[in-house]
């Protein structure tokens, strides 16, 4: 009997744990996760290598993003690969300043905020005042369109925010390292909370003239809790001038 | 060898500001209403005279009777996307000449229509004026021409943008079209930005005041030009702008300058902001920089 009786409380405890854990999930008045607020990540360097890197002078090593490590690219992609990373520190668009592209702005290392509302998701970064309005429940704008930071379409699978995304241009890179992909580029970016101040977004890259197959990234989003945070201004290529 | 005439590079200038690489920038450009492409208004708006200085008192006399729509949190909504439908070369009054459209002045106070300028900057935006359509060097260059962000007035009268007023948020947002710029605006009393901080669009913070949103905002990094012709305010001045609905599709925007460096008093100016009732309308990409040749084209060889 009190053996019995420890069980059902070690399984009620339990649950209780994971319904709790449910309930910590910051919600919106629409009962749907309220994503809102200021998030970063804080990989070492994804933004100069998705992949497993050792450290090189102002880059730190870092442990890839990617899946398994490899990406799939078909043989004459892979050789574009190589040529962009011979050439990385002149050739990276994002030394130019460009917008660039999804999902390289996400884990660029800067702040973004989030806002919410049952109709539209908006993310604004403070890099180069990157902007992305994520539609919810709305049709994809009828291409062909080439734009740097793609065509955002969301929807809620559960408590997923699951953000799909095309009409890219070919000219961003996802690092510094040269990965690459063409304007027939497909996203679909995963967020979900793992507690109230971390997100788990993951993205799934699939692109025909570039990949084999689809391959995915993982990464965390931080949540910024600093009293009076807010979005500065990263001015690329104005920093550049001396007007 | 290419002519060099003003107008000719300020039209390529101003052709490669506003167009983004996709048939839809170029759609929405011959769907513009030809009084939009001509920089032309209706005559009256929410029954008003239409010219900013004769809009303002009518409008403000409007307001009284008017009850704005509220937002779940029982503010004034003002969501949508919104249009000055005005270009603005020049906030003062002037004539149409071959690189501007002629407009009416913004400037509601002085009576004179004028920027109250010391003597000194009179004479910088004078210089300004007369040198940015073949500017010397990159100092007369527009820097809206160099796809920085335009600040804070001046990012109000261009193109389609849009007030978001999230429920429970302690902030409004704005989205503009024209650069991807937007604004993000706390609404819950913090304190300004530390003075080293310092932002093209400043550093806002808002309130309300009855069905008024103010906005005051600080921080300016000094570079921006107010419109095309230079007219300007320094890093240290208090932007004080009241946003007010008319009517249901109509907003009065007003904005009070002060700069003590820089002008003789304070000053205000004012244009109304119609409401884009375009259905399904989304604002799309406008990749400014990355296509940018303002300056190699602009600039004279010798001062690069």
């Amino acid at each position: 009997m009190g053996m019995k009786r420890t069980v059902v409380a070690v399984t009620a405890a339990l649950c209780f744990s994971a319904t709790t854990a449910g309930a910590q999930i910051p919600r919106a008045p629409d009962g749907k996760p309220d994503l809102s607020g200021f998030w970063q990540v804080l990989h070492t360097s994804a933004w100069l290598d998705i992949q497993d890197h050792s450290a090189e002078k102002d880059v730190p090593a870092g442990q890839g993003i990617v899946e398994g490590n490899d990406i799939p690219y078909l043989p004459a992609a892979l050789e574009k690969k190589k040529q962009n990373h011979a050439t990385r520190h002149s050739a990276d668009p994002a030394l130019k300043c460009y917008l660039p592209g999804v999902p390289r702005i996400t884990y660029m290392p800067f702040p973004f905020q989030i806002f919410q509302t049952p109709q539209k998701i908006g993310i604004l970064y403070e890099y180069v005042h990157a902007v992305r309005e994520v539609y919810l429940n709305s049709e994809h704008l009828e291409g062909p369109i080439e734009w740097w930071m793609g065509d955002s379409r969301g929807k809620w699978d559960g408590d997923t925010l699951v953000v799909d995304v095309v009409h890219f241009n070919d000219q961003t890179w996802f690092d510094r390292a040269g990965n690459h992909h063409s304007e027939l580029l497909h996203v679909v970016e995963r967020y979900s909370f793992i507690d109230r101040d971390h997100l788990n977004y993951e993205v799934t890259i699939e692109d025909p003239k570039v990949f084999s197959r689809p391959w995915k990234m993982n990464l965390i989003l931080y949540r910024h809790r600093e009293p009076r945070f807010q979005l500065l201004e990263y001015e690329c290529h104005a920093l550049e001038s001396t007007n | 060898m290419l002519a060099r005439k003003n107008g000719f590079w300020f039209a390529i200038a101003v052709g490669v500001a506003l167009s983004s690489p996709n048939s839809l920038a170029q759609e929405r450009e011959q769907q513009q209403p030809a009084e939009q492409a001509e920089g032309r208004g209706p005559a009256t708006i929410a029954g008003c005279p239409a010219a900013p200085v004769r809009f303002y008192p009518c409008a403000k006399e409007k307001i009284k009777a008017f009850t704005p729509p509220r937002t779940a949190d029982g503010t004034p909504d003002f969501q949508g996307y919104w249009n000055a439908n005005r270009q603005a070369f020049n906030i003062e009054a002037h004539q149409a000449s071959f690189a501007y459209q002629g407009g009416p002045t913004l400037i509601v106070d002085p009576a004179d229509g004028q920027v109250p300028y010391q003597p000194w900057a009179a004479a910088k935006q004078s210089e300004r004026a007369d040198k940015t359509l073949d500017p010397p060097s990159i100092e007369f260059l527009d820097p809206n021409a160099q796809c920085f962000l335009r600040g804070v007035p001046r990012q109000m009268w261009m193109m389609d943008y849009q007030f978001v007023q999230p429920p429970g948020s302690a902030f409004i947002f704005t989205l503009h079209e024209q650069n991807h710029a937007y604004r993000v605006i706390p609404m819950d009393g913090r304190p300004a930005l530390g003075g080293s901080i310092r932002k093209w669009m400043g550093d806002s913070r808002g309130r309300w005041e009855g069905n008024t949103l103010v906005i005051e905002t600080t921080n300016q990094n000094g570079r921006e030009w107010l419109d095309n012709v230079g007219n300007f305010y320094s890093e240290n001045a208090h932007i004080t702008e009241r946003i007010t609905m008319v009517d249901a599709d109509t907003l009065l925007w007003e904005a009070r300058i002060e700069d003590p460096n820089v002008y003789t008093r304070p000053w205000t100016m004012t244009f109304p902001l119609r409401r884009n009732k375009t259905q399904g309308f989304q604002l799309i990409e406008f990749a400014c920089h990355e296509g940018n040749k303002s300056p190699e084209l602009q600039l004279r060889p010798d001062s690069q």
